[in-house]
C-alpha cells in the first residue's frame, strides 16, 4: 500500500484521512482528492495525517495549493496529528506558521 | 536486484531510467544502507527525504522533455558518514543557483519551486554539485552523528 485517502463529511467540515506515504509518486492522488472536495463546494477541510508516515515537498505543494484555494473562498484547511517526522518537514518548509495544526482529529474538526 | 555484483557490502551502485516509479526504489536502497550503518531513525528519514527530492528534481529539471533519461546512483558507507552520489546526463541544474524559497512567508507569497531543494540542503550535512563531461553529479553527505 502506498497511500489511502478516506473522506468523512461532517456538519461544517470535510475530513480527509491520509494513510501511507505522500511522496512524488502519490502526491497527485492527494491533490486530486482535495481538488474534488473543493470543486464540489467544500471550503472547510481537515487533513488528518496520523497515518501519513512520510511526506515530501510534493505533498506539501498539494496541501499549500488547496489551502490557497479554500482561503480565497473564505474557508480553511487545517491539519491534525502529524507524526514527529512529518511535523519536522512542515517546520523545515516554514508551513507550521501557515497551517493551523492540531494534536488530534477531534480538536481540528471542532475548531471550525 | 540490479546492484552491481562487484559492489562491496558498504557500497551500492546502479543505474535506472529517470522515472517517478523508480524514485521509491532508489530511496529504499539508500535508507536500507543507512539503517545498516546505524544512522538514527531521524537521520535515515532525512536521507529518504533528500533522495526523494533530489531524484524528483532530476526528473523534472534535468529531463524536462526527455523520457529516456537515466539516473546513476552510488551510495557508499564510510566510517562516519553516508555518501550519496547521483549522476544524470540531462540539462545541468545547479542547486546553488536556486534561491531559498520564502519559508515562513505569507501564504500569497509562497511559491512551489525550490522547496524540495531547501529541504535537501537543510537535512543533509553537505551538498555539492559538479558538471563534467560524464554528467551532472550531485553529492550529498549525511554524517553518522548529525
Amino acid at each position: 500500500m502506498s497511500i489511502e485517502i478516506s473522506i468523512k463529511k461532517m456538519n461544517r467540515v470535510d475530513l480527509l484521512i491520509v494513510v501511507g506515504r505522500v511522496d512524488s509518486t502519490t502526491a497527485s492522488e492527494l491533490g486530486d482528492k482535495l481538488d474534488k472536495q473543493i470543486s464540489a463546494g467544500t471550503v472547510n477541510l481537515v487533513v488528518d495525517l496520523a497515518g501519513a508516515e512520510y511526506m515530501s515537498s510534493a505533498g506539501l505543494r498539494e496541501l499549500v495549493g488547496a489551502l490557497k484555494r479554500v482561503k480565497k473562498d473564505g474557508g480553511d484547511l487545517r491539519l491534525s496529528s502529524p507524526s514527529e517526522r512529518v511535523q519536522e518537514v512542515l517546520e523545515l518548509a516554514g508551513l507550521n506558521s501557515v497551517f493551523e495544526i492540531y494534536d488530534d482529529q477531534v480538536t481540528a474538526v471542532g475548531s471550525f | 536486484m540490479p546492484v552491481s555484483p562487484s559492489s562491496p557490502d558498504n557500497s551500492i551502485s546502479l543505474r535506472v531510467p529517470a522515472r517517478l516509479e523508480n524514485v521509491r526504489r532508489l530511496t529504499r536502497m539508500v535508507s536500507d544502507l543507512a539503517l545498516q550503518a546505524d544512522l538514527s531513525e531521524r537521520a535515515v528519514y532525512h536521507c529518504r527525504l533528500a533522495m526523494d527530492e533530489a531524484c524528483t528534481n532530476i526528473i523534472e529539471h534535468a529531463y524536462p522533455t526527455q523520457d529516456d533519461g537515466e539516473i546513476a546512483m552510488q551510495v557508499t558507507l564510510q566510517e562516519d558518514e553516508l555518501v550519496i552520489l547521483l549522476t544524470d546526463f540531462g540539462l545541468p541544474y545547479d542547486p546553488a543557483n536556486v534561491p531559498h524559497p520564502p519559508t515562513h512567508a505569507p501564504l500569497d507569497r509562497m511559491r512551489p519551486g525550490g522547496l524540495g531543494l531547501h529541504i535537501m540542503r537543510t537535512v543533509m550535512d553537505d551538498i555539492q554539485y559538479r558538471v563534467s563531461n560524464s554528467g551532472n553529479h550531485l553529492r550529498m553527505v549525511k554524517r553518522r552523528l548529525s
